[in-house]
């Protein structure tokens, strides 16, 4: 197993019909088990970044591995399918099917990932055991674990966005500033769970975020107009 | 995939059971109007069975049977006596039936015939008729019930009732001074059989005052009399015969319809019948017609939900393309969506089918006079049922294009 998650060379993207690439990025890798901070303002192609990391869209060749495949290689299935294995991703906010309760969420991860079930079989007798303790970890009450999503708080909403992430332990968890709609006591106290459950399985976290502030929780940060030099050219 | 489509329509309760009960509903009326039709169909083909030929005056085939069998309309003209005596004594006849009609009971018909009647009328599977109380008529001031006649005018052996003088409702010519006694009641038949008044010829000509004498020689078929006195009516509506060998049927109702004695028709009800749908079926086209356009409403009800709600869903789409969900599974998200509606719909739609046959069914028969039975669904029917769930697979479709194109353009951003 490498021990690079991911690792850019020389990425260029733009999107069709666009005239300027929007990222242009010459070198960037992140270790298998880091936790990375992502910096950059709204506009910045961070979300572009993500989505082709994440494999929602494709880079050309030879420009972007991610666990050691060539996301330009893959078709949208596989990336589809190496999303579903390997990358857990949590959203600023809306995370959940709001129908579904907290431990129905939880296990959506598995309902595409064959790859995340056996490892619950491995460690776990039972899935819906599994959801409930990673639920717990993660700080949300006995009581709430089966309400459905939409009567939980933003805060307990996220940590569930945080445990189906790790369910079924990815090699990656991507997320796409999750605190942003939290308050500073529950974002200080979200970033320690998720660090000490990332930790604990010993998986890569990339975390983008425009706050600043977020910084000294994180071995590394980046700026992402440091490292892109389609938006540091034209500003 | 099915858990997380029916988990998702839960959510959206009130449009998903709005769209289930308008594909319910299309369902039922398709099915109700296939099913009156069939049963329709069934239901006269089993009026009259065994009877060979039915011969009237020079009419139109499917207005003698209408009018013989199922009582519906009125002949104008009618046969001699002196004929029906020649029908008897035609080769192969083996049994003859003479009806007169003209007369009513209120609502119900009144059938004066011979004894004759209870002797070789068939119905259905060659069933005979059979009574609950008491005998056929005796004499010329007696009469047998149908059925529903006795239900619906509580009417017990013994009884007397007056008859009327033509087909039904208020009549201005009431035949008060003979009235006549109940001496029979028909056991249910299902068929026109239950709706109406059986009573002697002579009892017909006694009201009518066709018949000289009112005393002694009436009724009963002792055919030594029709030959030496006068017939107890001078003519009559129609005639059902039986004959030895069906073959023969072709060959006597062409020479009855060639008989020189006066202009006469003869049918093969079979034939009759067949003619009798051929006439309907533009009524029943239009019918079907009208039914599919109906659940096509529904199905485009269905089409505009799921259309509709895409928009608040785009959320929903992207957390499941987030946990590894492919485009193509987002289409079949919505494919089975669809298909989940149709087949709850069209299920509902046969419970209710079923619950009005059984609730409403005799309100039915009663009101229309329409017998629908809770057989199983026919071949027929079950293809209805199998077209309206694949014409939901197919419109499902469109949505499901448009949530896969969703997909691919929104990826894991989220719009609200």
């Amino acid at each position: 197993m490498t021990s690079t998650c991911i690792e850019l060379n020389n990425l260029e993207f733009q999107w069709p019909g666009a005239t300027r690439p929007l990222l242009s990025i010459p070198q960037f890798s992140v270790q298998q088990g880091e936790r990375v901070l992502l910096r950059g303002a709204s506009g910045s192609g961070k979300s572009t970044l993500l989505s082709l990391i994440a494999g929602i869209h494709a880079p050309a060749k030879n420009q972007l591995h991610v666990l050691g495949h060539d996301m330009g290689k893959l078709s949208q299935r596989q990336r589809d399918k190496l999303r579903a294995n390997e990358i857990g991703y949590i959203f600023q906010q809306f995370n959940l099917l709001p129908y579904l309760s907290a431990v129905a969420n939880v296990s959506l991860a598995e309902k595409f990932s064959p790859a995340r079930r056996r490892r619950v079989n491995e460690t776990s007798r039972n899935h819906n055991e599994r959801a409930k303790e990673l639920l717990l970890q993660l700080g949300l009450n006995e009581s709430d674990l089966f309400r459905p999503a939409h009567q939980l708080s933003v805060g307990q909403q996220q940590r569930v966005a945080a445990a189906r992430a790790l369910y079924g332990s990815p090699a990656l968890i991507i997320a796409d500033e999750p605190t942003s709609a939290l308050d500073a006591d529950h974002r200080d106290n979200f970033i320690q769970v998720l660090f000490n459950a990332c930790q604990q399985y010993n998986t890569t976290l990339l975390f983008v975020t425009h706050d600043g502030s977020l910084a000294h929780h994180f071995q590394r940060s980046i700026e992402l107009n440091e490292i892109n030099q389609a938006t540091s050219g034209r500003l | 995939m099915i858990r997380l489509a029916v988990a998702s329509l839960l959510n959206r309760k009130a449009s998903a059971w709005l769209t289930i009960l308008a594909i319910a509903v299309s369902t039922l009326l398709l099915l109700g109007v296939e099913r009156v039709r069939h049963q329709t169909q069934e239901n006269f083909a089993n009026t009259i069975s065994g009877t060979d030929l039915i011969v009237g005056a020079r009419t139109g085939n499917t207005q003698l049977l209408l009018s013989s069998v199922f009582h519906i309309g009125a002949l104008s003209n009618t046969l001699s006596w002196q004929s029906y005596q020649h029908l008897q004594t035609l080769r192969g006849v083996a049994w003859h039936i003479p009806i007169a009609l003209g007369d009513s009971f209120g609502e119900f018909p009144v059938v004066a015939t011979s004894t004759d009647f209870f002797e070789h009328f068939r119905y259905a599977d060659r069933q005979a008729l059979v009574f609950t109380q008491g005998d056929k008529f005796n004499d010329a001031q007696s009469a047998v019930l149908g059925a529903e006649v006795a239900k619906r005018r509580q009417l017990k052996l013994g009884d007397k009732f007056t008859i009327s003088h033509g087909s039904g409702g208020i009549s201005f010519s009431d035949h008060d001074a003979h009235p006549f006694t109940v001496n029979g009641i028909l056991e249910r038949t299902g068929t026109p059989v239950d709706q109406a008044v059986y009573m002697p010829l002579s009892g017909l000509g006694l009201v009518h005052g066709e018949s000289s004498s009112d005393t002694t020689h009436e009724g009963e078929h002792d055919h030594t009399h029709e030959h030496s006195h006068e017939p107890p009516v001078y003519t009559l509506s129609a005639v059902l015969l039986g004959l030895s060998s069906r073959p023969l049927a072709l060959r006597m109702q062409r020479d009855i319809n060639t008989y020189q004695g006066e202009p006469l028709t003869a049918i093969m009800p079979g034939m009759a019948l067949t003619e009798l749908w051929r006439t309907l079926n533009l009524f029943e086209k239009a019918l079907l017609a009208v039914s599919t356009l109906v659940v096509a409403t529904g199905l485009l009800g269905m089409l505009t939900a799921l259309l509709s709600s895409l928009r608040e869903r785009r959320r929903e789409m992207a957390v499941l393309r987030a946990v590894g969900a492919g485009p193509i599974t987002i289409f079949g998200l919505l494919v089975s969506e669809a298909l989940i509606l149709a087949i709850v719909g069209v299920g509902i739609g046969i419970g209710m089918l079923y619950l009005i046959i059984g609730v409403g069914g005799e309100a039915l028969l009663a009101n229309t006079g329409i017998l629908l039975r809770a057989t199983p669904l026919t071949t027929t029917e079950w293809s209805f049922l199998a077209a309206i769930i694949l014409a939901a697979l197919v419109l499902s479709f469109i949505p499901a294009w448009r949530a896969y194109r969703n997909a691919l353009a929104d990826g894991l951003t989220i719009r609200v």
